[in-house]
This record gives structure tokens, sequence and C-alpha cells, in this order.
């Protein structure tokens, strides 16, 4: 007895440090997948997603003009939709109020107070939360294309996994062919402006320039929202299928705003895929 | 007491600068290769006659207040942990015991430049190297891993002799 108790004195250092190591090794290989340590030790969690909050009110002055012609970018393009839309061409019938029509989406404007780009994985904070109605898995999209899926929701921020992260998965379509494809984030091989597109047919007609769009599949997101443009197209012979680089729409090292997209019809959705 | 004053100022404005400055800095497309990291600063800078469980305690601290704000829970911490107990051994390899005194801070007006960029360097690089292997978690692109190794340790070291100048420097 005397002897291990002069062996922990002797290594008492070393004890310590394996103690406080094996801690920090469990926080790092539990946490990813657990509710709890990712409420309370994240970057939404009260703290530390207000310190960012003042950090975003104080810079956000300077590239107000940014913002302000995203937005009136998005405002003309909006505009063009909807008086396209309604042109009165007979008055033989007239358009009443009735149920058939229902609004599918909602979106919940927000700020993007901090935005990670540079690192292995990616994270983004809005400031709204379970407050606002923002629940987990709702997407969320920029003025010009998507932008990711809410992880995890506090009272008043959120945080967003975008798609510069490796966890991130969604099914994409290329808009000429209406082929489907699987988003994959390579911290290696990727910076934050291109993506990969892969499980692509080989003998689909793919061409630089052309955009692959959100699917509206699961959900999560409208379809029809841009994704990318096509940069790089690389043949995969041995799988049959194609590697597709694309350019990013949005630019996340400058974004500010996004919208949060509340699909009404989710819980329907929700249970056909469950079925499967 | 006006030691741990300027102790606590250190711990607090080496996560701010590291979390609201250095995070933000934008290289355009090569902002993945710099993101380098300061804070083991505060730990190497350490008066050598601060006992290893108070290191290792400062150390657990000021890692987890980096991973939360930075959504890495833990990686900060254990590879600043692993350094926390190799500096000992990391200093007697660059110089012999004497040379050092005991209740000297370690900077680089102290240490000769020299010395500190060997130091330092080789911490700091160990740091790096440590926590992107960690944070892929593979040994794949070992050469890109060793770049960005590199040049954030490069970068890591002209912004602490910045930091230096700016607040350890008198005339």
């Amino acid at each position: 007895m005397r002897n291990i108790i002069l062996l922990i004195q002797k290594y008492r250092n070393f004890l310590f440090f394996l103690f406080l190591e094996f801690i920090s090794l469990f926080f790092l290989f539990s946490s990813r997948n657990s509710y709890h340590h990712y409420n309370y030790l994240s970057s939404s969690n009260r703290i530390t997603s207000s310190l960012y909050n003042f950090q975003y009110n104080m810079f956000s002055y300077f590239s107000l003009r940014e913002i302000n012609n995203e937005l009136l970018i998005e405002n003309t393009s909006l505009k063009n939709q909807v008086l396209n839309k309604d042109m009165v061409v007979g008055r033989k019938f007239i358009k009443l109020e009735d149920t058939i029509y229902q609004k599918n989406f909602l979106f919940k404007e927000v700020k993007v107070i901090n935005s990670q780009f540079k690192y292995f994985e990616n994270f983004l904070i809005v400031n709204a939360g379970s407050k606002s109605g923002i629940k987990e898995k709702m997407g969320l999209i920029g003025t010009k294309g998507i932008l990711g899926i809410v992880k995890n929701v506090t009272d008043n921020y959120a945080t967003i996994r975008p798609l510069i992260n490796p966890n991130f998965g969604l099914k994409v379509l290329h808009q000429n062919t209406n082929s489907w494809g699987d988003l994959i984030w390579i911290p290696q091989e990727n910076n934050f402006q291109n993506i990969f597109v892969k499980n692509i047919p080989i003998y689909t007609k793919v061409k630089q320039g052309d955009y692959f769009i959100s699917s509206g599949a699961e959900g999560l997101f409208p379809a029809g929202l841009k994704v990318g443009k096509v940069i790089e197209i690389i043949e995969n012979i041995e799988q049959q299928t194609l590697d597709i680089k694309l350019k990013i729409e949005e630019d996340f090292s400058r974004i500010k705003i996004g919208f949060v997209v509340m699909n009404k019809t989710v819980d329907e959705i929700n249970l056909h895929l469950k079925k499967k | 007491m006006i030691f741990e004053f300027r102790n606590i100022a250190w711990f607090l404005g080496l996560i701010v600068a590291q979390i609201f400055f250095i995070d933000y800095l934008d290289f355009g497309i090569y902002s993945s290769y710099f993101s380098p990291i300061i804070i083991c600063f505060f730990i190497l800078k350490m008066k050598l006659d601060t006992t290893v469980i108070n290191l290792l305690i400062y150390a657990f601290f000021l890692g987890i207040i980096t991973d939360v704000f930075r959504n890495t829970l833990g990686l900060n911490t254990s590879v600043l942990l692993i350094i926390t107990f190799l500096k000992p051994t990391f200093l007697n390899s660059i110089s012999s015991k004497e040379d050092i005194e005991n209740d000297v801070e370690l900077n680089m007006f102290t240490m000769g430049f020299l010395r500190y960029l060997l130091f330092f360097g080789i911490s700091i690089f160990t740091y790096h190297l440590l926590f992107f292997l960690l944070e892929q978690f593979s040994f794949n692109n070992l050469l890109i891993l060793f770049l960005r190794a590199i040049v954030n340790t490069i970068s890591a070291l002209l912004f602490l002799v910045f930091l230096q100048y700016l607040f350890i420097f008198k005339k």
C-alpha cells in the first residue's frame, strides 16, 4: 500500500495529465452526437453566442453596402417572378380565395452572426432560436442559394451545419437532365468555395457552367434553389460515375443574412420517409 | 498580485485575439491554410517554477473555452495538454538547465530571439501537427498537412512577435 502511494506521489504529474487528457478525449469522441453536450458546450450557448452577437453588431456596420446590394438583386429577381405570374389574359374567370392552394414554405429572416470557413468541420451561428419557432432539421438558404441545415437550437440562437462540413449530406439534381447526385465536401481536397457531387451516372450529359439545384426531397429546401455551378468534371471509370466539382453559389466567407425554411408538411414527408 | 492580474489579462486577451481576430482573417481561397493557433503562448511563457499540475489546469480551461467557441470540443484541449506536458522536454532539448532562470517569464526578450524561435517554433509546430492529425483523424494527405502545419507555425510565430513587442517590450 505504501509503495502504491509512493508510486502515485512520484508520478502524480503524469497521472493528472492522463486524467485531464482522458476527459478531453472523452469530450472529443463522445460529444459529436450527444445532445446534452452540444446544448451546453457549443458555440450556440448563451454566453458564447451573445459574445459573437456583440462582435456582429460592431462589425456588420461596415458591410451594410454589400448586404444592401445583395438584397436589391434578390428583390429584383423576386419581383420578376411575382409580376410575371399573374397576367390577366381574359375576364372569364375570377380567382377566389380557395382551399386548394396552401402555402408550403414559410421563411424566417435571420442574421448569420458567425461563419466558420477555414476548418475541417465548419459551423454557422444565426441569431434566432426556438423562441422564433426554429427547430432542428430545418433548411437555411441565403440570397443566392442554399446554405445548410439547422443542427442545434437554443432559446435565442441556432447552430447551422453548412454545405462545407464533411458531415453534411444532401441529394441534388442536375438542372438539365434531372439526374440525382450526392453532395460531398471533402476538407482535404475542397476549399470553402467548391464542393463535389458524386454518384452521377457516367452517361449523363453534364457540361461546364451547368447548375445543380436542390431537389425538394426530404422537405428541407424548396425545389429548384441553386447549389452551385459546374467547374470540373472527372470520370470515375471503376464505378462508372462522374465526380463533378461545383463552385458554390454562396460565399461562406462573407455571408451576413439568411432565411430559415419552415416546411408545413414536413411531418407528413417524414412519415413517408420512415416507412421505407 | 500584479503578476496574477497580468496572467489573467493574458489568458483572456489570448482567447479574444484567437477567436475574434485570428479566426476572422480572410485570405480568400487560401484561408484554409491560415488558421494559426496562438493560445499555447500562455502555457509556454509561464515561469519555470510553476508546478506542472497548475500548468495542466490552466491548459485544460484555456483549451475548453477556446473549443466551446470554435465548436471543436476537446480538440484544442487534448493537444494543449500534451504540449504542456512536453514543455520541459522541448526546453531541455534547446538549452541546458542553468541557462534560464526559474522565476523569469519566457519570451523573446528574456530568452533571446534565436532561442525564442527554436523553443516556440518546435512547440507550436508540434501543436499544429497534432492538432491537424487529430482533426482529420487519418494519415491521408500527410504532405498537405505538413505544409499547413509549417505555414501556420510561421504565421503564429510572427503574430506572437508582434504581440510581444506590443505588450512586453520595455525600453
